[in-house]
């Protein structure tokens, strides 16, 4: 196994010479030890999907994320192809049957060679996590942390980071308003609103910066960005144009939550465009991300969307789930950028009973990546 | 060429021999020499206190200038606050020059080249040459506005910049209808003065709210305009048919001027000939484009150039999004530099180790810092706004317009740098200019009774060059040849495997708008290519 610092190549008797597993040639501790875990982790393994996640350290993502990311990498991890004793048979077989003795010696190793490299396994269809999520943060990233250290672009959670800013307050002082901001800042408005439905994920797109890229104020169902959704939602109210975009998991709760912003506390004008983005079934079912499964439950009663088809309604009354972290943040950034683009170009797309407009019903915006821009609002500046 | 040269100090006469086509004016230990009169160039005047006089462009909106004492120990040089015309400066053989083009400056005074460090750093932050610096070596630039008045005899040099122009002032207008009506009448007379009695008019016009209304005054005004738009082919021809919907409604015909790969291929290398110093925004080589197809009906082009500048347009968003959304640790300055998208903060996978420890010495905020913190006292548009007259307008689409139009002898009339209207626009409250959400809303109701409804309200599109097809389609193999893994090596400044991925299209900061790769490649390239052509030092 390599050393991630030195890059030393240590075999199971140099990193285990001591009391605890190290590098023989920096002394720096291993997080893991493959020989023994039973998902057989290495620190190769972990630091990749760090920077897989992060996009080389550029982007700052959720431990949710990371946990996808390396449930990925669990489920594709190359094997030893079945092939290799088939291949062997065939070389001695080649070798009885083949004329040319030379011609055989040669053909035999190439056979053999090809058929027993590793490969990947190929995910076909959603698949299920093979690390639980507990597990991963109580074992793998707690060792990870203690080796190696914090993890740069890795997000606290976000009811730790709200207890953060609880704790700097004076006793009895409420969350801070848009902290830092020019007082004026507040007198103007947004292009768009982007609604998630869990904070952490409204942070991880603050923290990258979508808001900016974007001009659009990004809050969440449970309260993203606390003291100051007041403000934003005044402003958001001073744009007769606005547009609303839901961003949500593919379950029960999200595929209703475009609905739920109609509601008296979020966005009751009806003039006010909603948006939903997805995750749908419709996403996930065509692709090959990771998916959850859960209790079967019922749809609550009024809460089917017309637009929903029965196969999506089948799969999540089933206890099929997944959530938006299942993305890296680029993709997802990328899909949410994308679908704004295509709602912009389009500026119609299906409206359900609700006055829901359901921006591309089908997966491409989420799977597959067109590589060039759709036109949308832009600065030029 | 059009313009002025100068040079003060011993033997000055004799540094500046009459160069080919040059008029030419001597003083006691000075001299300057000015070309290209008669076609928009530059006038040398002998005043009657016996300073002489180098001057061009039109004052004091748009023009650089220099009056050298009459003992000749001494200079003063202005240049207007749009940044339209420069002037260039060095101290070179125990004298001192000034020219108002670079090229001109860096051949007649003999300065050898090599570039600077931190103005190639600064040009990967911003994709333009931050001023005070310019690519050379010894060579500065005056910042737009700014008035440099140098002893020679007593080696003193003193800048000073005319930061009175953009001060908010003060008492503020009240009345938003009236302001409506007044902002018509100062458009209308700005055009007016621009085109005075002139019947051939060019405009550019991109589909947006600001080069139409330029055209639409000037078409109410008589005049015979001929109107020039891009088409970059399917599917990034997105603002085409908003300028044939202007054209339709002014009822003249539009000249449509392709820029595809193969066009833009073509006038690469004559686009950055005519920089003075490069400018890496997609949208140059179109904008030559244009000049080209424009000389074969008129001498004189207008733009929209500065409206969004002046008026609060869309690049205001985001940083009042960065402002609400930036927390306890927010920082102004930095959130602007975010906006320029180029290599801010990348110099780590970009820089040779070599250039990176160069870099590191040098903070980039520097040239953005000035331009945000003048104005902490006033308001946050006027901030934001005065920031972007300063360093996204002068510094970068006010000399890219001027200098690009010159090329086919153009004058580029841009209505919108108006000192008078400049200053104007600061005594409106900033909620008539970004009203929520609507950018520029004073300007699109100055111009309802000048274009139709779906123009002037529609959402922001912009010019926006589809520079990431371009390099990864039809110009890759330019590129390729252009960004040779061997010339990079040998110029040592960039990685080579880092600008190898750029080009193989995976972009290591991961960039969610695959936009944002092509405009990195473009200012990549167009550094590159202007080396070549204007010091060839380059391999391409």
């Amino acid at each position: 196994m390599k050393c991630i610092h030195c890059s030393t190549d240590n075999n199971y008797k140099d990193r285990n010479s001591g009391s605890r597993s190290k590098c023989k040639q920096c002394h720096h501790p291993f997080a893991f030890e493959p020989k023994t875990d039973a998902l057989q982790m290495s620190d190769t393994m972990f630091e990749r999907a760090i920077k897989d996640v992060s996009a080389n350290d550029t982007l700052s993502f959720t431990s949710k994320q990371l946990w996808y990311e390396l449930n990925r990498r669990l489920l594709t991890r190359k094997t030893l192809s079945c092939g290799a004793p088939a291949a062997v048979l065939l070389g001695v077989a080649l070798l009885h049957c083949l004329p040319h003795f030379a011609v055989a010696l040669i053909a035999l190793p190439c056979i053999l060679m090809a058929a027993a490299a590793p490969k990947k396994r190929k995910m076909t269809g959603p698949q299920l996590p093979k690390l639980p999520y507990d597990k991963f943060e109580s074992t793998y990233l707690q060792k990870w942390v203690m080796a190696h250290g914090k993890i740069a672009r890795l997000l606290p959670a976000v009811s730790s980071s709200k207890a953060a800013i609880a704790d700097a307050l004076p006793p009895g002082a409420s969350f801070p308003s848009a902290q830092g901001a020019h007082p004026e800042a507040a007198s103007y408005s947004f292009d768009r609103a982007l609604v998630v439905d869990h904070a952490e994920t409204a942070a991880m797109l603050v923290a990258n910066h979508f808001h900016f890229e974007n001009n659009c104020a990004i809050l969440s169902l449970d309260g993203y960005p606390y003291g100051a959704t007041p403000t934003i939602m005044t402003m958001l109210a001073r744009n007769p144009s606005l547009q609303v975009f839901a961003l949500h998991d593919a379950c029960i709760e999200g595929c209703s939550m475009a609905r739920q912003l109609r509601s008296a506390d979020w966005f009751p004008n009806p003039f006010i465009r909603i948006i939903d983005l997805g995750m749908r079934p419709a996403h996930i079912l065509k692709s090959n991300l990771i998916a959850l499964r859960n209790a079967p439950r019922r749809f609550p009663v009024g809460t089917t969307s017309a637009s929903i088809t029965a196969e999506e309604i089948a799969w999540l009354e089933a206890g099929g789930a997944a959530e938006l972290d299942t993305l890296r943040p680029h993709k997802l950034m990328r899909a949410v950028y994308q679908g704004f683009a295509k709602y912009g170009q389009a500026a119609q797309g299906e409206i359900d009973d609700d006055g829901v407009v359901i921006v591309d019903s089908g997966p491409s915006i989420w799977v597959y990546d067109s590589g060039a821009d759709v036109y949308a609002a832009d600065s030029f500046g | 060429m059009q313009g002025w040269i100068g040079c003060i100090g011993p033997d000055a006469s004799s540094a500046l021999e009459r160069p080919t086509g040059f008029d030419r004016l001597e003083g006691p230990h000075s001299v300057v020499a000015a070309t290209g009169a008669g076609k928009h160039g530059a006038t040398l005047s002998r005043m009657p206190d016996g300073q002489l006089r180098a001057e061009i462009g039109d004052f004091p909106s748009s023009g650089s200038s220099a009056e050298i004492s009459r003992d000749g120990t001494g200079v003063t040089l202005t240049c207007d606050p749009f940044g339209q015309h420069s002037v260039y400066t060095a101290h070179q053989g125990g004298r001192f020059w000034f020219a108002s083009d670079f090229d001109t400056l860096r051949l007649l005074a003999r300065i050898p080249l090599s570039v600077r460090a931190d103005a190639l750093h600064g040009y990967l932050c911003f994709s333009y040459v931050p001023t005070p610096t310019t690519l050379a070596e010894g060579i500065d630039r005056l910042p737009a506005g700014g008035r440099l008045a140098l002893r020679l005899s007593r080696n003193e040099s003193d800048v000073v910049r005319h930061e009175h122009v953009w001060d908010r002032r003060q008492p503020m207008l009240e009345d938003p209808e009236a302001a409506v009506c007044s902002l018509r009448e100062k458009l209308q007379t700005v055009v007016a003065r621009l085109a005075f009695e002139r019947q051939d008019i060019g405009v550019y016009l991109s589909g947006g709210l600001d080069s139409s209304l330029v055209a639409a005054i000037l078409a109410e005004m008589g005049t015979r305009i001929h109107l020039f738009a891009l088409d970059f082919g399917a599917p990034h021809d997105v603002e085409l048919p908003f300028a044939r919907r202007v054209a339709d409604h002014l009822n003249r015909p539009l000249h449509v001027v392709p820029a595809g790969p193969s066009e833009i291929e073509r006038a690469l290398f004559l686009t950055a000939e005519a920089m003075e110093q490069p400018f890496g925004d997609g949208v140059t080589v179109p904008l030559y484009l244009m000049g080209k197809a424009a000389s074969d009906y008129t001498d004189v082009v207008f733009n929209g150039e500065f409206g969004d500048q002046l008026f609060g347009g869309w690049a205001n968003k985001p940083m009042i999004a960065a402002e609400l959304y930036g927390g306890p640790d927010f920082s102004r300055e930095n959130a602007y530099m975010a906006t320029f998208h180029r290599f801010h903060g990348q110099a780590k996978t970009l820089y040779t180790p070599e250039f990176l420890r160069a870099a590191e010495q040098i903070d980039a905020v520097q040239w953005v810092r000035p331009a945000l913190a003048v104005q902490n006292k006033s308001d946050l548009l006027s901030a934001l706004r005065i920031a972007n007259l300063l360093l996204k307008g002068a510094q970068n689409i006010g000399p890219r317009a001027r200098q690009l139009a010159a090329a086919y002898c153009l004058k580029a009339c841009s209505p919108f740098c108006d000192v008078d209207l400049a200053q104007w626009t600061f005594s409106c409250p900033p909620d008539w200019l970004l009203r929520g959400a609507c950018e520029k809303h004073l300007l699109k109701r100055a111009a309802e009774p000048y274009l139709p409804a779906e123009i002037v309200w529609r959402e922001k599109r912009g010019m926006g060059a589809p520079t990431t097809e371009w390099c990864l389609g039809g110009l890759k193999r330019t590129v390729g040849r252009i960004l040779h893994p061997k010339r990079l090596k040998r110029d040592g400044w960039f990685r080579p495997e880092a600008v190898l991925e750029l080009c193989a299209g995976r972009d290591r900061t991961a960039d969610f708008r695959s936009r944002r790769l092509g405009e990195k490649i473009w200012a990549l390239l167009m550094l590159h290519v202007w080396l070549d052509v204007h010091t060839g030092i380059g391999g391409g």
